[in-house]
C-alpha cells in the first residue's frame, strides 16, 4: 500500500511573542491508502488541532503552523494558497464532527447543503448534483432520500444528522476522511450504526480514515493502527493488536487500564493520577514524567525521542532505550 | 386496552424516528405560527396593513385634492364637508393625512433599507474577519455614534435643500451603527459555530459562508431591528418636520402638519387639527413596535410556542 498522507515534524503553536503555547510539538506519522488510523489521547493533547492543521483551518491569527510539512500524495499542504485549499477541502480531505446536532446549518435544507458541496467540487449541474445527493443519502441508509432533500436539519435525530454529515463528507469521494470524535455525542445503539457505516465506507471506497477519539472501544472496533498522543507529542505508534496486547508506553498502559472491564469485581476504576499539563506549561524532560508510575531520574532531565522499535512500532520512553536496558 | 393498541403505542417512537413524517415545515412557517400567537403583534400587523394600504391608495381614497385651499373654510371643525376638519389654509385634513402617510412611510422604509444595508455589510465584515479590520470598523461606528446626531441632522438639512431624498440619505447615513453592532455580534458568535467549521472543511468559500450560511442565521435580529428602526425614523422625520427642517410644505407629511400646533391659538381653538396627525404618528410607531416585539419573540428559539 502506498502512502496517502505524510506528516513530518509538524508544529502548530498558539499565542504571541510573549507567550507561546505549543499545541502540537513536532509530530510525524503516515497514513497509507485505505487504512484506518486512530489518534487517541486525553482532552487537550492536540488531537483536534492535528486535524485542523491538516485541513489548513488552524484558527488565525492566534494559531499558526510554525514548522513541518503535511504531504498529501507528495503535495505539501502547509503554505498552499487558500485558493487551492478550497479545492482540497471536501474534495480530497473531508471531515465529520463530534456534534451532529450543531454541524448542519439550521436554516438550509439538507438538499441545499449537500448539493452546494457537490456542485462546487464536481462541477456538475443542479439536477445531477441532486441525483448524486440522493445516491449518497441512500448509501448511508436513508429510505426516502429524495424527500429528505427538502427537509431542515431540526427535524432529524442526532444519528440521522451524523449520517447526513457522513453523506456530505463522502459526496465527492475524498481520499481521506477525518472523523473527530464521530460517535461521542451519540447513544450506544446509534454509535454502533455509525461505526458500521464508516467501516463499510472505508472498505467500499477504499478511503483512508483518521479517527480521532478518546474511546478505546471505538478504536478497537475500527482502527488498524493507533497513534497515542500526549501533550502535543506522539508517545506511541502501534498496530491495533500489539497495542492492546502489549502496550509499551506507561501512558498507553494507563489509558488501557482506565477502560472499565466486564470481568471481575473492581472496587475502584483505575485512572491515571494527575492531569494533562496546562497548555503553555514548560516542562523539562519527559512530559509524562509527573504522572508516570515508572519514572526515574533521567526522565526528569532529558526528553526521550520517538524510537522505532520495529517495522510498525515506535515509542517515546527511556524504558525502551538501549542504554537503560543494560 | 386491546393488544393492538398497546402494540401501536410501543412502536410509535420508532415510526417517528425511522420513517420520519415528511412535513416540510420550514423554520419560517414555525415562526409565522409563533408570531400569530402574539395578539399585540397581530394587531400591529393589522394596523400596518391598513396604514400601508391607505397610503398606497391615497389618490382614490382622498375625498379632495390635498393642496386645494379654501380659505373661507379655514380651521373648520370635523363635519360633513371635511370629515376630519380643515387646516389653517382650508385644506382637507383627511386627504392630507392620506398623502402624508405616503411620505412618512417612504422616508421610514427607504432610510431603514439603506441603513440596514450599510450596517449589515459593515457588521458582517467586522464580525467574520475580526482582528484589525474589526477594530477599525468598530471605532468608526463608535465615532459615528458619538456625533450629536440631532444637531448634525439639522445642520445637514440646512446645508442641503431639505427634500424627501436628503432626509432619507441623512437618516440612512446616521442610522446604520446599531445594526452594524448587532450584526457584528451575531457574526462573531456564528463564525465559530460548528456548522461554519463544517462548511469550511467542505471547501466552501468565505463569501459563500458569509452570505448563504451565516447571514440567514442572523436574519432574525436584523429584521427585528429594521422593524423597530422604521418607527424610530418616522418619529425623527416628524420631529424635524415639526421644526420646519424636514418635508417642506405644501407636500404634506405628518410632521409638518403638526407644525401649526406650535400656535397656541390653534392648540386651544382648533385642537382637532393637530390631534389627527399626532394620533397617526402614535398609531404607526406603536404598530411597528408591536410587530418588532412579535418578530423578536418569533425569532427567539428560547421562547417556545
Amino acid at each position: 500500500m502506498s502512502t496517502l498522507l505524510e506528516v513530518n515534524n509538524l508544529k502548530t503553536h498558539f499565542g504571541n511573542k510573549r507567550r507561546v503555547v505549543k499545541a502540537i510539538d513536532g509530530i510525524d506519522f503516515k497514513i497509507k491508502k485505505g487504512e484506518t488510523v486512530a489518534l487517541v489521547g486525553e482532552s487537550g493533547c492536540g488531537k483536534s488541532m492535528t486535524s485542523l492543521s491538516i485541513m489548513g483551518l488552524v484558527p488565525a491569527p492566534e494559531g499558526r503552523i510554525v514548522d513541518g510539512e503535511i504531504l498529501l500524495e507528495g503535495v505539501d499542504l502547509v503554505g498552499l494558497p487558500e485558493k487551492r485549499m478550497y479545492g482540497i477541502r471536501g474534495k480530497e480531505i473531508a471531515m465529520i464532527f463530534q456534534e451532529p446536532m450543531t454541524s448542519l446549518n439550521p436554516v438550509l435544507t439538507i438538499g441545499d447543503q449537500l448539493t452546494s458541496v457537490i456542485i462546487h467540487h464536481l462541477k456538475v449541474g443542479k439536477k445531477e448534483a441532486e441525483n448524486r445527493a440522493v445516491e449518497m443519502l441512500d448509501l448511508v441508509g436513508f429510505s426516502d432520500s429524495r424527500k429528505l432533500l427538502k427537509d431542515y436539519p431540526h427535524r432529524l435525530s442526532g444519528g440521522m444528522r451524523q449520517r447526513v454529515m457522513i453523506a456530505m463528507a463522502m459526496s465527492c469521494n475524498p481520499k481521506l476522511l477525518i472523523a473527530d470524535e464521530p460517535t461521542t455525542a451519540l447513544d450506544v445503539t446509534i454509535q454502533a450504526q455509525v461505526l458500521e457505516l464508516m467501516k463499510k465506507i472505508s472498505k467500499e471506497f477504499s478511503t483512508s480514515i483518521l479517527l480521532i477519539t478518546h474511546d478505546l472501544g471505538v478504536v478497537s472496533e475500527l482502527a488498524e493502527r493507533v497513534i497515542v498522543m500526549y501533550a502535543g507529542q506522539i508517545v506511541e505508534i502501534a498496530d491495533i493488536d500489539d497495542l492492546f496486547k502489549s502496550p509499551f508506553h506507561p501512558y498507553t498502559v494507563g489509558l488501557i487500564e482506565s477502560v472499565p472491564k466486564i470481568e471481575g469485581e473492581i472496587e475502584r476504576l483505575y485512572s491515571i493520577p494527575g492531569n494533562v499539563p496546562a497548555p503553555g506549561e514548560v516542562i523539562q524532560g519527559c512530559k509524562f514524567a509527573a504522572r508516570c508510575s515508572k519514572v526515574f531520574d533521567r526522565c526528569r532531565k532529558e526528553m526521550p525521542t520517538l524510537r522505532k522499535m520495529d517495522e510498525s512500532r515506535s515509542v517515546r520512553c527511556f524504558l525502551y532505550d538501549d542504554e537503560e536496558a543494560e | 386496552m386491546s393488544f393492538l393498541e398497546q402494540k401501536a403505542m410501543v412502536t410509535e417512537p420508532f415510526i417517528v424516528e425511522e420513517n420520519h413524517n415528511y412535513v416540510h415545515e420550514s423554520i419560517w412557517r414555525l415562526m409565522f405560527r409563533k408570531f400569530m400567537a402574539n395578539k399585540l403583534a397581530v394587531i400591529g400587523a393589522f394596523l400596518m396593513i391598513i396604514i400601508i394600504g391607505s397610503a398606497l391608495f391615497a389618490p382614490w381614497l382622498a375625498p379632495q385634492d390635498p393642496s386645494k385651499q379654501v380659505l373661507l373654510d379655514k380651521l373648520s371643525p370635523p363635519g360633513e364637508k371635511y370629515i376630519l376638519g380643515a387646516d389653517i389654509l382650508g385644506r382637507d385634513t383627511l386627504s392630507r393625512l392620506l398623502y402624508g402617510a405616503r411620505i412618512s412611510l417612504l422616508v421610514g422604509f427607504a432610510s431603514v433599507a439603506g441603513s440596514i444595508f450599510i450596517g449589515t455589510a459593515v457588521g458582517a465584515i467586522a464580525g467574520y474577519y475580526g482582528g484589525t479590520l474589526d477594530a477599525v470598523l468598530m471605532r468608526i461606528v463608535d465615532a459615528v455614534i458619538s456625533f450629536p446626531s440631532l444637531f448634525l441632522l439639522i445642520t445637514l438639512v440646512t446645508i442641503f435643500e431639505p427634500s424627501v431624498f436628503t432626509l432619507i440619505g441623512v437618516f440612512a447615513v446616521f442610522g446604520w451603527t446599531g445594526t452594524a453592532r448587532l450584526v457584528r455580534g451575531e457574526f462573531l458568535s456564528l463564525r465559530s459555530s460548528e456548522f461554519v467549521l463544517a462548511a469550511k472543511t467542505l471547501g466552501i468559500r468565505s463569501s459563500r459562508i458569509i452570505f448563504s450560511h451565516i447571514l440567514p442565521n442572523a436574519m432574525g435580529p436584523i429584521i427585528v431591528s429594521a422593524t423597530l428602526g422604521v418607527g424610530g425614523v418616522i418619529l425623527a422625520e416628524a420631529a424635524l418636520s415639526y421644526l420646519g427642517l424636514g418635508i417642506q410644505p405644501p407636500t404634506p407629511s405628518w410632521g409638518n402638519m403638526l407644525q401649526s400646533a406650535q400656535n397656541p391659538q390653534i392648540m386651544l381653538g382648533a385642537w382637532w387639527y393637530p390631534l389627527f396627525p399626532g394620533f397617526m404618528i402614535l398609531i404607526t410607531v406603536l404598530a411597528f413596535n408591536f410587530i418588532g416585539d412579535g418578530l423578536r419573540d418569533a425569532f427567539d428559539p428560547k421562547i417556545s410556542e
